[in-house]
């Protein structure tokens, strides 16, 4: 069932709140389904122009830059006012994901993948497909990603270290330190993408290995349930 | 087509009855389904009436109709190979079974059975033909009765034997042919078994052109691509200087027809048809400007026509990410903006430039400035990479055209052993153990009747790589069963095996690795 893509991507963005946050950095590497790798070309960067003054992104009902989250993520408000039109990098964005989905159906486009992006970075992607397309207007629902399908990443580690005593918490930060990834460029959206998706692609393939020895068809045939 | 003469009397030519023997008979009248090509390597006909039977035999009444474990059609092949005795159900019926090696093969036989044993005359037969071909139970209980008092009167057999062959000819309703039917189907389908050998490129040209008749015309369209490249004939994907509606041939090469790229209608080749200026030196800009907006070209076909490489340039030198990148910016355009490009294009080289040109020469409107820069910019710094990649290009080429032409998604795979070519596999120029390094384009999964263990799953592959298709290759159930995660169709894979020894043709898969 693997033939759709993955695209492994992130947001950097203004403030904390997804349904109001400005993005200001979009991310992303396309990820073959089977191979487990990059695919080729298969890395998105772009940073994205929010409204700078204040006033007028809360009068269009958007947060307005933090300097904090600006800190973390090491930009400017002098830089960002130069960085292209999130229609212009949206479009784009739409673009690239479309190169792989090989059938150009909902059914067949590339699932969504990244670190806590069922609270976080969804949202945002839902909003800007509000914004600038493509919607499925029928659901209401964006139709860039995989309809059904999406890999938080963050949840998969959770599910895996939940009994694991020595894990302290589940942030991406604490993550990279406890895999041994360097922190230099972290809260760059590239490299979390970059960072993600090796975690990401180690998971999978452990996955995959242990599939062939476990047997999990018929698992209930015993009529041995747990409640 | 060209024309060109050929005797239409002449039924011998030996390279035709050696094209049709060695089951190359793809696009061969009656003889083209996957089915007409392995019976035809079975049957192997030499004239016209041997032809005939096989056409007949191939009708799935006779593959169905089994008597002593055998279908029709297996007895024919085992008496023709002299693998079986010819019997008869009685000697007197040599004279009219012999040219089938005894077994009833059409309705024009169980009719001259009638007339010689039971002395029916021609409309009496004609009654036995109409009971057996329309199946007619109460018309066949009065021809029955007709045939046993005719038999008795003649003398020639018992009525027990009377009644054995009339029991014969009543299951042959199941699969008897009408023989002047498959005679004439035998003689049409020579004569384009004799085009498909000494007119190849016209005959695949216009076989292609009829593609789209077919129920799935893009497997067909690939069937026949890939039938071509066989016999070293190129298919080459639509060029700027040869961009035609319909297939066509170049020499020895063949250029797909624009209108069965998929997204590109009539509509769109008719207007490209129209284009009276030569258009084959033209650049990517030229190509934008007075291709896709003066003939008003619609977005899905102009990615299409992009994504197959039809607007490459001369020297196949146009990337064609960064073409489809651009376009979607010029798209992003006003009409006002377009028509000032269109007018000033020529003092600049790239899109880039003719959106800078615009900014500078103050006609943009003020509230469009900030877009207009903004799609300037992207086309001056990519946020993606723009290069053409094979598997894209193979992937596209393939959801256009139903076939990628250009190169195939294991192109430029290096490993460290030798890897063989289907082409090898297919020519028989390999024997022993191969590495094919291949995109699986199916797997028909298959449970075993026989051996150890009845029941298991087994597959049959057919693969493709850059030099044809390859449809003989089977893995068994224990190499299944380890690399069925792996057989999915779409993927890359090297199979590793050896030739099989019963057929040279194909391949036993003992190993698969992704690639």
């Amino acid at each position: 069932m693997n033939y759709r893509d993955i695209i492994v991507f992130d947001f950097e963005t203004g403030s904390a709140n997804p349904h109001k946050t400005q993005p200001t950095q979009i991310a992303a590497v396309a990820i073959h389904a089977r191979k487990l790798e990059l695919q080729p070309g298969g890395v998105f960067n772009s940073e994205m122009r929010p409204i700078i003054d204040d006033e007028k992104a809360i009068a269009k009902g958007f947060d307005p830059l933090e300097d904090k989250a600006l800190e973390i993520t090491r930009k400017n408000r002098d830089d960002l006012a130069k960085a292209p039109l999130p229609k212009t990098v949206w479009q784009k964005f739409g673009q690239f994901c479309d190169k792989y989905n090989f059938k150009k159906t909902s059914y067949y486009a590339p699932v969504a993948a990244g670190y806590n992006i069922n609270s976080f970075d969804m949202p945002i992607v839902q909003r800007m497909c509000e914004a600038y397309g493509p919607m499925d207007t029928k659901k209401g629902k964006q139709k860039l990603f995989n309809p059904i399908f999406t890999i938080d990443l963050m949840q998969h580690i959770y599910c895996w270290f939940e009994n694991n005593q020595d894990v302290k918490g589940y942030s991406m930060d604490y993550m990279r330190d406890y895999f041994g990834i360097e922190t230099d460029n972290a809260h760059d959206a590239l490299q979390d993408v970059k960072d993600t998706a090796n975690i990401l692609i180690k998971f999978l393939k452990l996955q995959r290995s242990l599939l062939k020895k476990v047997k999990f068809e018929k698992t209930f045939g015993n009529g041995e349930f747990y409640v | 087509m060209a024309s060109f003469m050929f005797d239409i009397n002449d039924f011998n030519d030996p390279n035709v009855w050696d094209l049709i023997c060695e089951g190359r008979t793809k696009g061969v009248f009656q003889l083209e389904s996957q089915l007409g090509r392995s019976w035809a390597k079975r049957v192997k006909p030499r004239n016209i009436a041997e032809l005939a039977a096989l056409i007949s035999l191939i009708r799935p009444g006779c593959l169905k109709a089994y008597s002593d474990g055998k279908s029709m059609t297996q007895h024919y092949v085992d008496r023709k190979a002299k693998q079986d005795p010819v019997t008869y159900p009685d000697d007197s019926l040599e004279e009219i079974l012999s040219e089938t090696y005894g077994v009833l093969v059409y309705q024009e036989q169980s009719m001259r059975i009638a007339q010689k044993l039971a002395g029916f005359d021609l409309k009496d037969a004609d009654q036995l033909r109409k009971a057996i071909g329309k199946k007619k139970a109460d018309l066949m209980e009065k021809v029955k009765k007709s045939f046993l008092e005719g038999a008795e009167k003649q003398g020639f057999i018992t009525k027990e034997v009377a009644e054995e062959i009339f029991g014969w000819i009543e299951k042959s309703n199941r699969y008897a042919f009408n023989k002047s039917h498959a005679v004439s189907y035998a003689i049409n389908a020579y004569w384009s078994a004799y085009c498909k050998h000494y007119k190849p490129t016209d005959f695949y040209v216009s076989y292609l052109n009829h593609s789209d008749r077919k129920p799935d015309s893009q497997k067909e369209l690939k069937e026949l691509i890939v039938d071509a490249k066989s016999l070293d004939l190129e298919t080459y994907p639509p060029r700027l200087q040869h961009l035609h509606t319909d297939f066509t041939d170049v020499g020895e090469t063949i250029f797909f027809g624009l209108r069965h790229i998929k997204h590109v209608g009539q509509k769109e080749c008719d207007k490209i048809a129209e284009l009276t200026e030569d258009i084959s030196e033209y650049t990517w800009l030229d190509v934008l400007i007075n291709v896709i907006q003066k003939c008003k070209l619609n977005k899905r076909a102009v990615i299409a026509l992009i994504s197959v490489g039809a607007f490459n340039g001369k020297n196949n030198t146009n990337n064609r990410q960064a073409m489809l990148y651009e376009f979607d910016s010029w798209k992003k355009l006003t009409a006002t903006e377009t028509k000032y490009i269109c007018a000033n294009y020529q003092n600049y080289k790239t899109l880039a430039d003719c959106i800078e040109g615009y900014i500078n020469s103050n006609k943009v409107n003020k509230r469009r400035l900030p877009t207009v820069i903004d799609i300037m910019n992207a086309l001056e710094n990519p946020m993606y990479s723009l290069d053409d990649d094979v598997q894209t290009i193979a992937t596209d080429e393939q959801k256009y055209m139903g076939c990628a032409l250009t190169c195939s998604l294991v192109d430029g795979f290096h490993t460290n052993f030798s890897i063989s070519l289907c082409k090898d596999i297919s020519r028989q120029t390999i024997k022993g153990k191969t590495h094919l390094a291949v995109q699986l384009n199916s797997v028909r999964q298959y449970k075993t009747k026989k051996g150890k263990n009845p029941g298991q799953t087994m597959a049959f592959i057919v693969a493709e790589d850059s030099s044809g298709v390859l449809d003989g290759i089977t893995i068994f159930p224990e190499q299944y069963e380890q690399f069925k995660d792996l057989l999915i169709e779409n993927n890359t894979v090297v199979l590793s095996g050896e030739v099989s020894k019963k057929d040279s043709t194909s391949i036993i898969v003992n190993k698969v690795t992704q690639i």
